[in-house]
């Protein structure tokens, strides 16, 4: 915690007076604002709640508003700001005007956006465009974002349009610092009030970072939280507004031994200190599914985090509820599942996707809607498809919005009543194959729901749906 | 011995350059040097304009970092030990690097505060460097450069042969700062064009492809400039009229040009360096930085001066 503190303190105070200096006197605000139609990050808040509060969505089946064909999908979760939607796939990046689907599709020659984690959107003091983060692995780039400033090509990693590069112990301005691979982990930065929250594996850090120049407001060694004698690699993390912490989940490893400790500590978003750490069990690595911990498995809302891990003894998937003001351990919910593949939060309920196996018969969703209170089921249903692409550190976990569940599949995209979990409509669209036949177009990316359409990447193509 | 040309601004006028005849006595790369070297030492004065200077880039680079502008300050042999670097005129932050994103998107009252920056700082190099090329100037004896390379002329002998004041003229300094300013503005217009229309290497290209533009375009133009400023200070010329003067200078002497170029540019650079591993980067940054501009900005505006000196007692003629 010291070490922490001492981090924030000179560096802090120079970094906030250059600030006030440079913008604060200026009178400057970030731009572009923001907007309930917003979608600036994986999992739409710093809490990856992935709900969309005022939204408003038909109950009787979706039109197609427009539609950006590709050749190749790949498709990487969108984010939507200042009414423009950025989505990157295999060979290029869209930069769209939201309610049309008119825009850009910078075709990429290099690394730009490749072998990359959910990008994120944030505001800016300095610049009018607010500034596109790219993660690539544990370095970040950050790239002017003007939606009429994207050429037709992005070559190299497009050092033209980058404004600052950072990876958990640097920042630079004019260099890529050393990449690494992203892992099994779920490096997409938060974005809370300017200030980009991320994760850096390869320097075993969480850091704060201004969104103008990426200078470092603060930085925790996340090795720091491990026991003796264990190895601590991050999962992922959220930020709980409510309560300021961000909460890391790490997976700890004695060395040399198979024994894995999941690990969630609480950090002050404020000034990058420890508030509490809290084990919810002790797990063999031998026993789990591939990838141990699943990546994607933190939420939180409203001073409440939600966790998903494994049940050491009955080999059941488990959510488990903490305060996230002191890491305390609430309800805990064993859920008969294979897989999991998303959660997402509203005001009263959690809603859960999940596989299960059922014999000679392929991996179906299985979807419950829990008590936020108490853990209890409100209802579960389950749904004859599964997701195109499951074990991913990142895939595609619902979204709530209006009174529905959006829950992408290889069969397109499904809408349950979230109050009851009965289906409302399936958008199924067909894509010709090379043998003169036709499949499915898949849901690819979580259903991004912004002023009342959904922006979704499916097999070979982009929609806009109202 | 050439005396300067002063008609633009009223000072005394000197033979011009063009009427002066062809000297085979003319003095190489060494005798500059060495003329460099020993005015330094005769006159460590000439230090203090630059060190000045470096005060101010050195304060200038440090507020840069705690700024919200993106910028890196990297410090020698971060680029490599063998790092080809050019320099119009000295900068008062050689340590910073920016990339073209640094300009797009800024918002009005920001670029004005960067462009403001800017030209303090340009204001700032031209009058150290104007106030070094003219008292340098005035220590150079050309006919005995010519005839002793290594000779200097004694120190206050000037004022006795006729020769300008040690202020430079205000309509020489304020030529001096627009074409510096000039060179300022091309350089930010590079980097804005360059991230506004996505201007970059191309796929597939590599970085023989960037040595050779920069060996072919950058080298041959900035060695054409390299006199400019001296035929500003010393001999009284328009900008336009300098370059071609500086332009000529080069052609006749390319090699020469060239190798004073990459020195002072790569001095310029290395002696970022030599506070590298501070205790504090910030120190490390301030103390390299004033080093740097101090002692290369002062060698690069003697040398200029000696060489506008030498070479225009040599006679120059634009055809």
């Amino acid at each position: 915690m010291k070490n922490s503190v001492e981090n924030v303190s000179r560096r802090a105070v120079l970094a906030g007076a250059g600030s006030l200096l440079g913008a604060g006197c200026l009178g400057a605000e970030r731009t572009p604002g923001t907007s309930d139609t917003d979608w600036r990050m994986y999992g739409r808040d710093p809490g990856r709640t992935r709900f969309v509060p005022n939204a408003s969505l038909p109950r009787d089946g979706v039109d197609i508003a427009w539609e950006r064909s590709v050749s190749a999908s790949g498709w990487y979760p969108p984010v939507v700001a200042n009414e423009t939607v950025y989505c990157q796939y295999s060979n290029g990046l869209f930069v769209l005007d939201a309610a049309t689907g008119e825009g850009t599709r910078a075709s990429t020659y290099g690394p730009f956006g490749r072998d990359i984690l959910p990008m994120a959107f944030a505001s800016t003091e300095l610049y009018r465009d607010g500034v596109l983060v790219v993660p690539y692995g544990t370095v970040i780039g950050g790239y002017a974002a003007d939606r009429g400033g994207w050429p037709d090509s992005v070559s190299g990693i497009g050092q033209e349009r980058a404004r600052w590069w950072l990876d958990g112990d640097s920042t630079s301005a004019s260099r890529l610092p050393p990449r690494a691979s992203a892992g099994e982990w779920l490096g997409s930065p938060l974005v809370v009030d300017g200030t980009l929250v991320s994760l850096h594996p390869r320097s075993a850090a969480l850091s704060a970072s201004d969104s103008d120049d990426g200078s470092n407001r603060w930085r925790f060694d996340l090795e720091t939280v491990a026991a003796d004698g264990y190895v601590a690699s991050p999962v992922g993390h959220v930020v709980d507004t409510t309560t300021g912490t961000a909460v890391v989940k790490l997976r700890t490893r004695r060395e040399e031994a198979a024994v894995v400790v999941p690990l969630l500590v609480g950090i002050s978003s404020e000034n990058g200190s420890l508030e509490w750490r809290t084990t919810t069990d002790e797990v063999s690595s031998g026993d789990t599914k591939p990838g141990v911990e699943p990546a994607d498995s933190l939420t939180t809302r409203d001073g409440t985090v939600y966790t998903i891990d494994w049940n050491t003894s009955t080999r059941a998937l488990r959510l488990c509820e903490l305060d996230a003001a002191t890491g305390e351990l609430g309800w805990t919910k064993s859920l008969d599942r294979s897989e999991h593949i998303g959660v997402a939060v509203d005001e009263a309920r959690l809603y859960h996707v999940g596989l299960i196996d059922r014999e000679e018969m392929p991996e179906t969703f299985r979807i419950v809607a829990l008590d936020r209170d108490s853990g209890s089921r409100r209802w579960a249903v389950t749904i004859d498809d599964a997701p195109l692409v499951p074990r991913l550190p990142y895939g595609a976990p619902p979204t709530v919005a209006d009174e529905h569940l959006l829950v992408p599949g290889k069969r397109g995209l499904h809408a349950l009543d979230r109050g009851t979990g009965e289906t409302l409509w399936t958008f199924t669209e067909m894509v010709p194959t090379s043998g003169g036949g036709s499949v499915e177009r898949s849901g690819m990316t979580p259903a991004v729901v912004t002023d009342d359409r959904i922006v979704i990447g499916t097999t070979l193509a982009l929609y806009g749906l109202e | 011995m050439s005396t300067p040309n002063d008609s633009n601004d009223g000072t005394p006028t000197g033979t011009e350059p063009s009427q002066q005849p062809a000297d085979d006595a003319s003095v190489g790369l060494i005798g500059l040097i060495r003329i460099t070297i020993m005015l330094l030492r005769a006159r460590p004065a000439l230090l203090v304009p630059f060190a000045l200077a470096g005060a101010v880039g050195a304060t200038s680079a440090v507020a840069r970092i705690e700024s919200p502008y993106p910028v890196d300050m990297v410090a020698f042999p971060a680029n490599g030990v063998v790092h080809l670097s050019v320099a119009l005129v000295p900068t008062l932050e050689p340590m910073a690097e920016v990339n073209s994103g640094l300009v797009l998107g800024l918002k009005p009252v920001f670029l004005a505060v960067l462009i403001g920056w800017q030209v303090g700082l340009a204001l700032a190099v031209t009058v150290a460097f104007a106030g070094v090329v003219r008292l340098a100037a005035r220590s150079i004896s050309k006919t005995d450069a010519i005839s002793s390379p290594s000779a200097i002329s004694e120190v206050g002998s000037d004022e006795s042969r006729g020769l300008p004041g040690i202020v430079p003229s205000l309509v020489r300094l304020g030529w001096l700062f627009a074409y510096v300013l000039g060179v300022q503005v091309v350089l930010l217009a590079g980097l804005f064009v360059v991230g506004a229309f996505g201007i970059g290497p191309g796929p597939g290209s590599t970085g023989l492809g960037l040595l050779f533009g920069w060996l072919f375009v950058v080298v041959p133009i900035a060695s054409g400039l390299f006199l400019t400023p001296a035929a500003i200070v010393i001999g009284g010329k328009r900008p336009v009229e300098a370059v071609i003067e500086s332009a000529v200078y080069a052609v006749r002497r390319p090699l020469s040009v060239v190798v004073l170029l990459l020195t002072t540019g790569y001095l310029g650079t290395v002696l970022t360096g030599v506070f590298h591993g501070g205790p504090s980067p910030r120190i490390g940054v301030a103390l390299g930085t004033f080093t740097s501009v101090a002692v290369g900005g002062t060698l690069h505006a003697i040398v200029v001066a000696a060489a506008y000196i030498c070479w225009s007692a040599d006679g120059y003629s634009s055809h």
